[in-house]
């Protein structure tokens, strides 16, 4: 089996007439805390969908540890969409019941304790929470799984900057180091300190794919500046 | 994995279904005990200030309510049954659905599963909510009756042969309408749209089917079928169901099946 927990070749995906992924060509190795930026609409939900299988490829493979997107890939991947997946009609304990009866690496205690440090009780209904609210539950459930490869799509897009840092937190917190996360957003400058690796994905094609030791070193700027000089309108 | 999905289908329909079934048996009941007999005796009793006439409203309102309950059942098992598909495997809540590690095929079993027992119990609730409503006597007596006259034209296997072609039938009519969803999840536009179109596009070319089936079954000099003949022996009668109606109806339930599982394996794109 290849080290690389992620493979793409030639992966392209087209609607109509728009090409949303360009023939990406990529690995991601294991271990590591990528951030895949691009601006709005550069393609990164559209990828994530696509490693997900939610989006069939027009063209091209994606390899998740060697397992073309299925039943084994979906076993060792923790999805966070962008948009909210949970049914309002359900309690915390409905859900949490969901995800530990179909993933063997739910760990209900961690999902339990990071709702009782936001002080989510397992009866509240998800109708009666706010919108950031049901993002901080969905994060936390996807972070509850001890999986090997976590896509994360744009997990501090909608919330203040206050919850950005509980989420960052929630993050590292439960981060195995033998797992790796790709986590997409724009929102570079709050998410900077925890990369290790970042992509750059522009109209759907990688533009660059560097460590961030190495982006200091070569350009020395940050990320941040790095994005915007890159991605200037 | 199946019996998880069965657990967890079963949980968010219940908690539509149970509670309405709960309200028409009552009432039902309530509309037993307060029936127009019941105002007739009000009437020969002649009570002072009108009590017959505001009663005889209030039984016409409840008559009103339990015939739009039992309408509302059966059009809730409908819509339950397409939302839950269309919503919950190719809308938002798709996203964590499609992604359990699940075999995509367990997802249209349980929808199906389930959907099925949902149609057969709104059918029972409401059938027996008529009962209760009406009934003189236990109704028994009656349907013994009937499935012993049935038992004697079609035998004892017809017993079995004719509930089992009906169950067939209704799990086929589900699965046109998931196949129709799927295919109309394949328009990149107007997907809902799309998917009435197909369902449209499906009913005709199956009742073209139909016909045709029973063009051959009339027409045909080849299988030289005489119908007097059959009408005695309930073993032909019950061969024709196998072949004409058990055959065909198990055939375009495969192909439906086949086609809803193919485009979630291969065509699937939640956008």
């Amino acid at each position: 089996m290849s080290s690389a927990i992620l493979e793409c070749s030639n992966l392209t995906k087209t609607f109509g007439a728009v090409t949303a992924v360009d023939g990406v060509t990529l690995d991601i190795p294991c271990g590591s805390i990528v951030g895949l930026l691009g601006p709005n609409a550069s393609g990164k939900s559209t990828f994530l969908k696509l490693c997900n299988k939610l989006l069939s490829p027009t063209s091209g493979e994606v390899r998740i540890a060697g397992y073309k997107p299925g039943m084994e890939s979906k076993r060792l991947v923790s999805y966070l969409p962008e948009r909210s997946y949970l049914n309002d009609w359900m309690k915390v304990c409905d859900i949490i019941d969901l995800f530990a009866d179909f993933y063997p690496d739910f760990n209900k205690d961690k999902a339990g304790n990071m709702l009782q440090k936001l002080n989510i009780k397992r009866s509240d209904r998800l109708k009666t929470m706010s919108r950031g609210t049901k993002e901080k539950v969905q994060l936390i459930l996807v972070m509850s799984r001890e999986a090997q490869l976590y896509l994360l799509d744009e997990p501090i897009g909608g919330v203040d900057p206050a919850a950005r840092d509980f989420i960052l937190d929630v993050i590292l917190a439960n981060y195995d180091p033998a797992a790796t996360i790709v986590l997409s957003t724009h929102l570079i400058a709050d998410i900077e300190r925890i990369l290790e690796q970042v992509i750059f994905i522009k109209e759907g094609r990688i533009i660059l794919n560097k460590t961030v030791d190495k982006i200091r070193e070569e350009s020395g700027k940050s990320v941040d500046a790095l994005f915007r000089e890159v991605f200037r309108c | 994995m199946l019996t998880r999905l069965l657990k967890h289908e079963f949980r968010a329909t219940a908690r539509i279904f149970l509670p309405f079934y709960l309200v028409l048996i009552l009432f039902a009941l309530i509309n037993r005990f307060l029936s127009f007999e019941m105002l007739s005796r009000l009437e020969s009793m002649a009570p002072p200030f009108g009590i017959a006439g505001a009663v005889g409203s209030l039984v016409l309102l409840l008559r009103l309510i339990y015939f739009i309950l039992v309408a509302g059942v059966l059009v809730a098992t409908l819509l339950v049954m397409i939302q839950r598909f269309n919503k919950n495997l190719f809308g938002d809540e798709g996203y964590l659905m499609l992604t359990l590690p699940v075999p995509l095929w367990q997802h249209i079993v349980s929808k199906l599963i389930t959907a099925t027992v949902w149609v057969i119990a709104s059918g029972l609730v409401t059938t027996g909510s008529i009962l209760l409503l009406s009934a003189k006597a236990a109704p028994w007596p009656r349907v013994w009756e009937t499935l012993f006259a049935f038992r004697d034209i079609f035998g004892s296997a017809g017993l079995f042969l004719f509930p089992g072609a009906a169950l067939l039938t209704l799990v086929s009519s589900i699965l046109m309408i998931y196949a129709a969803i799927a295919l109309g999840h394949l328009s990149p536009r107007y997907r809902l749209l799309a998917s009435l179109a197909w369902y449209a596009v499906l009913s005709f070319a199956l009742k073209a089917l139909l016909l045709g089936i029973s063009m051959a079954l009339f027409l045909s000099q080849t299988w030289s079928i005489d119908f007097a003949d059959i009408a005695a022996d309930p073993t032909r009668i019950n061969l024709i169901i196998a072949w004409f109606w058990l055959l065909p109806t198990a055939i375009l339930s495969g192909c439906f099946f086949f086609i809803t599982n193919h485009i979630l394996n291969r065509r699937l794109n939640l956008e």
